[in-house]
């Protein structure tokens, strides 16, 4: 990611979720990740981070649950990957990544989306999104 | 595993009417600063009241 790129992803960060302490980390292999803690009523709490892929911006983040999910969690990929994009999307406008205007900052609402969504399975055994299937 | 507490039935309800409204073109999810859940809000209404509208990504896929 370019410089230039990565001063707009922190700023578009940090005027929307700097309450909830976002810290931007680096791996081992340089790849660069968010790291922060969603919250959401009942004192429940899901540390997340997001990933931003090589091929960024092109490529969308993955989003990473990083505590352990109950069995049979829906919409959870192999990696504790958060499942809110399909890739070969191109019918729901809504639902594209869209690389000019979207930032990591656009995922943690998704995530916190997803959190709530998680919540209510938990408490009703149902996803309360509609689910789709991408042709 | 994560420790989770579950919602009661009628707040479980809320959130689901909600996400169910927030799929309206015009209407998104509106978070606190600090992700709580406030109902919907207008995707395009003034940036300056704090809050955060997440008006897409609003279907989920069978993985």
């Amino acid at each position: 990611m370019d410089s230039k790129r990565l001063v707009l992803e922190h700023a578009a960060m940090m005027e929307r979720w700097s309450a909830l302490e976002p810290r931007l980390r680096s791996d081992a292999s340089g790849q660069l990740h968010w790291e922060l803690t969603l919250h959401a009523e009942g004192g429940n709490r899901l540390p997340i981070k997001i990933v931003y892929p090589s091929g960024y911006p092109a490529d969308a983040p993955d989003i990473v649950a990083l505590t352990s999910l109950p069995s049979g969690t829906p919409h959870l990929l192999p990696g504790n990957r958060i499942c809110w994009r399909h890739p070969s999307e191109s019918k729901r406008n809504r639902n594209i990544w869209c690389p000019s205007k979207d930032t990591a900052a656009l995922c943690v609402g998704v995530a916190q989306r997803w959190f709530y969504a998680f919540l209510v399975w938990l408490s009703t055994s149902k996803w309360p999104v509609p689910d789709a299937v991408s042709n | 595993m994560g420790s989770f507490t579950p919602l009661t039935k009628e707040r479980a309800e809320e959130i689901r009417r909600a996400m169910e409204q927030s799929r309206s073109s015009s209407e998104g999810l509106a978070f606190s600063e600090t992700g709580e859940l406030e109902g919907t809000a207008p995707v395009i209404a003034s940036p300056d009241d704090r809050r955060n509208r997440i008006g897409k990504f609003d279907t989920h896929y069978q993985p």
